[in-house]
């Protein structure tokens, strides 16, 4: 009986109001051998976000684009010529064979040489 | 360099390139890269071999 005393004041608040989670049937000096569960914690967030709104996104505008299966391709049947043996300070002059197998304009916007 | 500025789907066009040879013997390899709309190959590099005498 006096040890069942001392646990029960113990686990109260020096203003004597139960601790919180302490059921409300319970009478003064009643006992409570049953551990109180542990306080639930809310998970503190790894990021700098407010708590204003998480889903906050940042759209940026992008230019209107072709979708995929309307958009232009271009093939170039060969893409590694080879002049053979050529003499020295000779111009050689050739054509490069292109074609648009997409479904919308293919705009060419340069050729540079390199 | 010549070269079409537009196709339309199906068409077909040619770019015209020249290459000078310069003095150096042996193998060079030079190169032109086309820079079109296209979205899966922006730009599209052909390579001009040759070997001066």
């Amino acid at each position: 009986m006096p040890l069942l005393l001392a646990v029960a004041m113990s686990a109260c608040s020096p203003g004597g109001e139960p601790p919180p989670g302490a059921r409300a049937s319970q009478q003064d000096g009643a006992s409570t051998t049953s551990p109180q569960p542990p306080a639930v914690q809310q998970p503190v967030a790894a990021t700098a976000q407010t708590s204003q709104s998480a889903t906050t996104a940042v759209v940026t505008p992008q230019p209107p684009s072709v979708p995929p299966a309307n958009a232009p391709i271009l093939q170039v049947p060969v893409t590694k010529i080879d002049f053979g043996k050529q003499p020295k300070d000779k111009t050689i002059t050739r054509e490069i064979a292109l074609r648009n197998v997409g479904k919308s304009e293919l705009k060419i916007e340069s050729v540079v040489p390199s | 360099m010549d070269f079409p500025k537009v196709l339309l789907p199906g068409k077909a066009g040619s770019i015209k390139v020249k290459v000078e040879t310069g003095k150096n013997p042996g193998p060079h390899v030079k190169s032109v890269t086309i820079n079109s709309n296209d979205p899966t190959q922006p730009k599209l590099q052909v390579d001009l071999a040759f070997e001066v005498k």
